[in-house]
């Protein structure tokens, strides 16, 4: 390790085994008035980091031992902290920080004080031993801020910097650190947020600071470093999405953050502004970004302006989950109508929907060419109407690609086949599953009799109600709860039994949770759920499960 | 020949079972905001499923520290000749790695392995049962990581959840991300491979897919031994054993544990699984 002083002339401050204690003491209240907002950067899209957690309930074990060791050498008040954090580390950044602290201890050993030179070792082995105690050290964690700091700390000795000069170059190049750890790790570019264990060890060193500084300004919360998400920024993230997104920088002298806050609160949701004099980071919600954007334009020049429909990113984000979860290999295509049965359709995996249904059977070159739109040579096509069937199957005869029909004959019997569908698994598997899957439902389908005729021995004048069990004409009656209910039954629906109901654009909401009551009142052992299908000529769609 | 096993409080073995294979469990720690506890020592799993059910704060985990388990090395390595430390999978939990820190700060004289299982629960504790007989049949170290590397690749792990909401809020949720926010409800399945968890069914109804359980089960025939494991429904997790004894030979039956307060952080209640050990 290179920590040798060239020119030790002047008076050096030197710190003692109590300003140790001080320093970290210092750490631990300034970690602990952070620790959501570094439990917030987290990289999954829900507010469960424990990281900041963890370090305060490491740094506090190690403030509880060493805490009362007055008057000690530093030496033994280092070991001790080091002692403790390894016996009581939280998580992998607890670990990490344990392994700080020995280092500390290796750097310290043997003095009873300690000025810029021990300093500067002691960073250096808190270097070697926190990337040692990792199996494969990734650089943009908390192993980068070590490492920077390190090196400044060296650095600003090398120029003989005092103790308050090292530990300024050390928390500045902390900060620096953590906001590169974006550009080093994917997932925290993808993300949006800097590594949250590189901004816990950046807050400690800046309480060590200010505790040598002597700077008494008290703990408060320090935002990570621009471009990440604070915790108000998830807060706010997860309100219900509406309207745009929009995000811009604004550029100034004098800039008043809070101000800005302040307007911008008033004309948007979801707001986050945070920055200093010369430059204010803005994030909100609003229906009208063009009032926005002529609000903040009083403050100081735009730039980085970026708004976004959410209705649009919603789409976009779930299409990437998917993508993420690997879909790629096999993909479905699925026919229907309705946004709400596409909807579930999509969501449970279908790469592409093609409209059509009864009265509107797809040709087959819109399902060929729904087949060549997907970036997948293995597909699944789910007719969904035994209409269309013959279509589909035609299609996969005409792709070049390995084209499967599973031939499912209704909308319940195609959710049926996508609910077995695994992404994992290979194209023959899939089908197989899936066809399997169909027998394990029935269907009840709920329209109008466009004609009168007598069928099943079941009289319908044309205009009436009629409800189809697997394609049976079983009930026509005025009510559609009697037809429901009657479906229902004729299904033979029992006690653990599942009947979903995906309710059409010809009834309202409210006539959909009267069929439902309707249905819960006759059968009450039997699990009901509503979902906004959407689709035309069918009231309901029922599936019995 | 003296090789003792040590695993974590993950491998959701039952205490009377681990106590009389001599296995020593290193508890992992649960925290609800800042009050801390051991797994299994300072809370118990009806403690801890009340507190989940009841609370309003989410509990985090965290894994043992090197400390934690240089003690129990220490304590082990008076009179054992060696230790084999077999531990949840790396890549979900520190822990492995912190029993390889522990290791290597270790004074005792005696050689320990540490093992990463790829495995959680059952599917880890299948493993370490496994190598605890194999130590008490006085097996050498070579012989008892042997038998624990040949039930790695036999094990398996697997489970229906009520809701996949703590696995998520967890952020442990990985590939099974493909499982969540569905329009329609459906009960999520997992299953291990790899270290990690990956969906495996989407039934509609929890009915379905404790049915779906056994179908998967009997897809490892043959298999040697069986658990059944459960988070607050000790009735199902009977049933389901009791259905699954014809996997077993004549004689033998599955046998009940319980998601402890650490994997039920992840679970939540009302979670069923299976862990199970495929014949050699």
């Amino acid at each position: 390790m290179k920590s040798t002083n060239p020119q030790v002339s002047q008076y050096v401050r030197r710190l003692t085994g109590d300003d140790l204690c001080g320093m970290f003491s210092a750490a631990a209240v300034l970690l602990e008035r952070n620790v959501e907002g570094i439990n917030a950067l987290n990289v999954y899209p829900v507010p469960d980091g424990d990281t900041g957690t963890n370090m305060y309930l490491t740094l506090r074990a190690v403030m509880d031992a060493a805490g009362p060791l007055q008057g000690a050498s530093a030496a033994a008040v280092s070991e001790t902290m080091a002692g403790a954090a390894l016996k009581d580390a939280r998580g992998n950044s607890g670990v990490i920080l344990s392994q700080f602290f020995k280092g500390v201890a290796l750097g310290l050993e043997g003095t009873s004080d300690f000025g810029g030179a021990e300093l500067v070792e002691a960073f250096h082995r808190a270097r070697e031993r926190s990337y040692n105690a990792v199996g494969e050290p990734a650089e943009g964690t908390i192993l980068t801020v070590i490492s920077g700091v390190a090196e400044a700390a060296q650095s600003s000795f090398d120029e003989g910097g005092s103790v308050e000069d090292i530990l300024d170059a050390a928390c500045s190049a902390a900060r620096d650190a953590v906001a590169r750890t974006p550009t080093m790790l994917a997932v925290l570019r993808e993300a949006g947020v800097v590594d949250a264990g590189g901004q816990g060890l950046a807050v400690m060193l800046e309480g060590v600071r200010r505790y040598v500084m002597g700077d008494v300004s008290g703990a408060q919360e320090i935002a990570p470093p621009a471009g990440a998400v604070s915790a108000d920024f998830l807060a706010a993230t997860e309100e219900e999405l509406y309207g745009y997104c929009t995000q811009f920088l604004v550029h100034g002298k004098g800039l008043d953050a809070d101000a800005i806050r302040d307007r911008m609160r008033a004309a948007a949701t979801s707001t986050v502004v945070v920055g200093d004099e010369t430059m204010v980071k803005v994030h909100v919600h609003t229906e009208d970004p063009g009032q926005i954007l002529s609000v903040a334009v009083s403050h100081g020049t735009l730039s980085q302006v970026n708004i976004q429909n959410m209705d649009e990113q919603h789409v976009e984000f779930s299409s990437a989950r998917r993508k993420e979860a690997g879909a790629a290999e096999v993909a479905v295509v699925a026919v229907a109508s309705g946004r709400g049965l596409q909807a579930v359709f999509s969501n449970l995996g279908v790469s592409r929907n093609i409209t059509g249904g009864d009265t509107m059977n797809p040709s087959v070159q819109e399902v060929l060419d729904a087949v060549e739109s997907v970036p997948s040579d293995c597909v699944v096509i789910l007719p969904n109407n035994s209409n269309i069937v013959p279509a589909a199957k035609q299609a996969a005869e005409s792709s070049e690609k390995s084209v499967r029909v599973v031939s499912t004959r209704s909308i319940p019997q195609g959710i049926a086949a996508i609910l077995a569908f695994d992404s994992e698994h290979d194209l023959e598997a899939n089908v197989s599953v899936m066809e399997e899957a169909i027998e394990s439902v029935r269907t009840g389908e709920v329209t109008e009799a466009v004609r009168s005729v007598k069928l099943n021995g079941v009289t319908v004048e044309s205009g009436r109600l009629i409800g189809l069990l697997d394609r049976e004409l079983v009930v026509a009656a005025d009510d559609l709860s009697e037809v429901v209910v009657t479906l229902a039954k004729k299904a033979e629906a029992s006690g653990g039994d599942l009947v979903t109901l995906y309710w059409g654009d010809r009834i309202t909401a409210d006539d959909a949770v009267r069929a439902v009551e309707s249905l819960s009142a006759a059968l009450p052992e039997v699990e009901v759920e509503l979902v906004e299908g959407g689709q035309p000529h069918y009231h309901l769609i029922m599936s019995i499960e | 020949m003296t090789v003792k096993v040590v695993t974590d409080s993950t491998s959701d073995i039952p205490p009377e079972m681990a106590r009389s294979l001599g296995i020593t469990v290193v508890p992992l720690n649960v925290t609800f905001g800042t009050e801390t506890f051991r797994d299994g020592v300072d809370i118990s799993a009806d403690q801890f499923y009340d507190r989940l059910i009841s609370g309003s704060v989410t509990p985090t985990t965290s894994q043992p520290s090197p400390g934690d388990f240089l003690q129990v090395f220490d304590e082990l390595g008076g009179d054992a000749d060696a230790i084999l430390a077999v531990h949840l999978s790396s890549k979900e939990s520190g822990t492995y790695n912190s029993a390889v820190q522990a290791k290597d700060q270790s004074d005792v004289r005696c050689p320990i392995e540490v093992l990463d299982s790829e495995q959680f629960s059952m599917g880890l504790g299948m493993i370490v049962i496994a190598a605890a007989q194999a130590a008490s049949d006085g097996g050498s170290l070579d012989e008892v990581v042997a038998v624990a590397r040949g039930a790695m690749a036999r094990s398996q792990c697997f489970a229906l959840f009520d809701t996949l909401d703590y696995l998520q809020r967890g952020g442990r949720v990985g590939k099974a991300q493909a499982l969540v926010g569905s329009i329609l409800k459906i009960k999520p399945m997992i299953i291990i491979r790899d270290g990690r968890v990956h969906p495996l069914a989407k039934p509609r109804t929890f009915r379905k897919g404790v049915a779906r359980l056994q179908e998967v089960a009997r897809g490892f025939e043959p298999v040697e031994s069986v658990c059944v494991l459960h988070s607050t429904t000790p009735d199902i997790a009977g049933e389901l054993a009791e259905a699954l004894r014809e996997l077993l030979p004549e004689g033998s039956a599955p046998f009940v544990a319980r998601f402890g307060p650490v994997l039920g952080t992840y679970t939540g209640p009302g979670a069923v699984g299976i862990g199970l050990l495929r014949a050699e």
